[in-house]
């Protein structure tokens, strides 16, 4: 276990310790930590923070993150039902800046709520950057963004800052900039592991397509329809069907098409269409056709 | 220009064995016996001024004794990435023997005497066979009368007999386009089981071997070739296993 950690679970306030109810299935546990409990990040704003884990009805514990509260004005802690009005998009009875950590300390992404509402919405992202200098290691430039959300859950980049530079073989180090501390996974995901928050944007169906064969003098083309959202920013399919197939030809082919079957599938960061016919032709046999069609949701919703 | 002079060459060998060739092919019949067929696409390349494979169209080689008959049924698969080709695979989905005589089907996973029959068939009323093989329906592409006489040409070896015509054919768009349309047949065999044109062949006894269609920038063909030869020792084995269990089995209605 880490110092941060081991500092972490010496720190908690069991006796003031409470649930709140997200619904019928999940609950928070927050559990205020004690001020001898320093935070490296925002050390020098004196947060209110808080261990929030979620437990499903077993009741087991399914993710958690340490939250920092910053009141707008009066030092108060969070109230009652905060974590859960979070989750929920609702309308918070406080404004300030929630800070959201992992139980090492940390930063995952920040929040800002104004009159109770979400005002922004702040995290690291990535940006790779080409071999220099000579090194023949790979490195990648960290910039922290800050997103304006609207009334209607869409965002809006509004500010970019460079914070560090990660290689490959210093990305496992932990960073403070600004008061914040970041740390790296060296496979290149944000680190921390479980994020108890997520702010989703509902993205506009894409369309895709794919040539399914030709034969120079006619193609067949497959149609697909590909939906998806924002989770925190990054893009995830919900959903992907297939929705036509058409053969195009040249003269004197009249060729026919024959979809036989059409499956789809899809995990958040790809989606599929797997489509099988036959192509008849005026002269000779028939030609059998087989294409998937893969699509990265990094690709689909930039 | 010397290239292109080079891909009609084949007309101007034609015009000096015109007169030779216009009596020597209804001189004698020679009848199929055994062989190959090689089906093939060609479309022309005018960057290589040449006619080259199309893709996902390779060429096919099916078998044939007799009235018997083995083709093949091609599956390409590919695959895609954010649309970009990632990988592409043909391979043969299934074999079929042919009695053509008879008119009796029967469907093979693979080319081998002891390969797992997959079903057995025959056309349905108006000729039509499963997968698409063209041995009995109408599948009718040139008119003689409203076509005209090109001169004979040589090509693998044999006399060719043409004619041209003009076609109107409508895309996906809607827009007629015209094409010209050239068919070559052969009237140097008899007993063909493949012909681009059925109705052509049994009304004239010359099976249709090649369609050629030229519309604007698009020009390509379709052929059959018949090789005449021996089987490899591993066809015959394949053909006689199939021959056998066809005489013994023969596919009821």
């Amino acid at each position: 276990m880490s110092e941060r950690i081991q500092a972490l679970q010496e720190n908690l306030d069991f006796s003031k310790a409470r649930y709140e109810h997200r619904n019928a299935q999940e609950k928070f546990a927050v559990i205020p930590v004690k001020e001898a409990f320093k935070s490296q990040n925002n050390r020098d704003k004196n947060p209110f923070n808080y261990l929030v884990v979620a437990l499903d009805a077993q009741p087991a514990l399914t993710k958690g993150n340490l939250i920092q509260y910053i009141p707008d004005r009066e030092r108060m802690p969070a109230p009652q039902n905060t974590f859960a009005k979070i989750y929920n998009y609702g309308k918070l009875d406080c404004s300030g800046k929630f800070t959201i950590l992992s139980v090492a300390d940390d930063f995952q992404f920040e929040l800002t709520f104004e009159k109770g509402g979400l005002k922004t919405f702040s995290e690291k992202r990535s940006k790779q950057k080409g071999n220099s200098g000579g090194r023949t290691t790979s490195c990648t430039d960290w910039y922290y963004q800050t997103w304006a959300v609207w009334s209607d859950g869409s965002m809006e980049l509004i500010s970019e800052t460079y914070a560090f530079t990660t290689c490959d073989d210093d990305c496992w180090l932990a960073k403070t900039i600004n008061g914040r501390t970041f740390r790296v996974e060296c496979s290149g995901g944000g680190g921390g592991g479980n994020i108890l928050y997520e702010i989703i944007e509902e993205l506009a169906a894409r369309p895709g397509d794919f040539i399914v064969g030709t034969g120079s003098i006619w193609y067949v083309k497959a149609y697909v329809s590909m939906t998806g959202r924002k989770v925190n920013g990054i893009p995830r399919f919900t959903g992907i069907s297939y929705s036509s197939s058409t053969i195009f030809q040249g003269a004197g082919v009249n060729a026919v098409w024959t979809k036989t079957n059409a499956t789809t599938e899809y995990s958040y960061s790809t989606a599929s269409c797997a489509v099988q016919g036959k192509v008849v032709f005026e002269q000779g046999p028939d030609a059998e056709l087989s294409r998937i069609g893969t699509w990265q949701a990094n690709n689909v919703f930039q | 220009m010397f290239i292109q002079l080079f891909k009609y060459a084949n007309v101007s060998v034609a015009c000096l064995l015109y007169l030779f060739s216009f009596s020597c092919c209804n001189a004698t019949e020679t009848p199929l016996n055994t062989g190959s067929i090689i089906f093939k696409y060609r479309i022309f390349d005018s960057k290589a001024q040449s006619f080259k494979v199309p893709d996902y169209n390779g060429d096919s080689r099916y078998l044939y004794k007799d009235s018997f008959f083995i083709g093949n049924i091609q599956l390409t698969t590919i695959k895609d990435l954010n649309g970009k080709e990632v990988s592409r695979n043909t391979t043969i989905s299934r074999y079929v023997f042919a009695d053509l005589r008879k008119r009796h089907f029967y469907n093979y996973k693979t080319f081998s005497d002891t390969a797992s029959l997959l079903k057995s068939f025959m056309p349905d009323h108006s000729g039509k066979v499963d997968d698409g093989w063209k041995f009995f329906i109408s599948n009718s592409q040139i008119n003689k009368n409203d076509m005209t006489p090109l001169p004979d040409t040589i090509m693998y070896g044999a006399v060719y007999k043409r004619l041209k015509g003009y076609s109107n054919d409508i895309n996906n768009e809607g827009v007629a386009n015209r094409s010209e349309r050239v068919a070559y047949y052969r009237c140097d065999i008899k007993g063909a089981p493949l012909s681009l044109d059925n109705d052509f062949s049994r009304q004239n006894g010359c099976p249709v071997l090649r369609l050629e269609y030229i519309q604007k920038d698009i020009h390509y063909y379709v052929d059959v070739e018949y090789r005449p030869g021996k089987f490899t020792p591993e066809e015959e084995k394949v053909f006689s296993a199939w021959e056998n269990y066809a005489k013994e089995h023969p596919v009821s209605n």
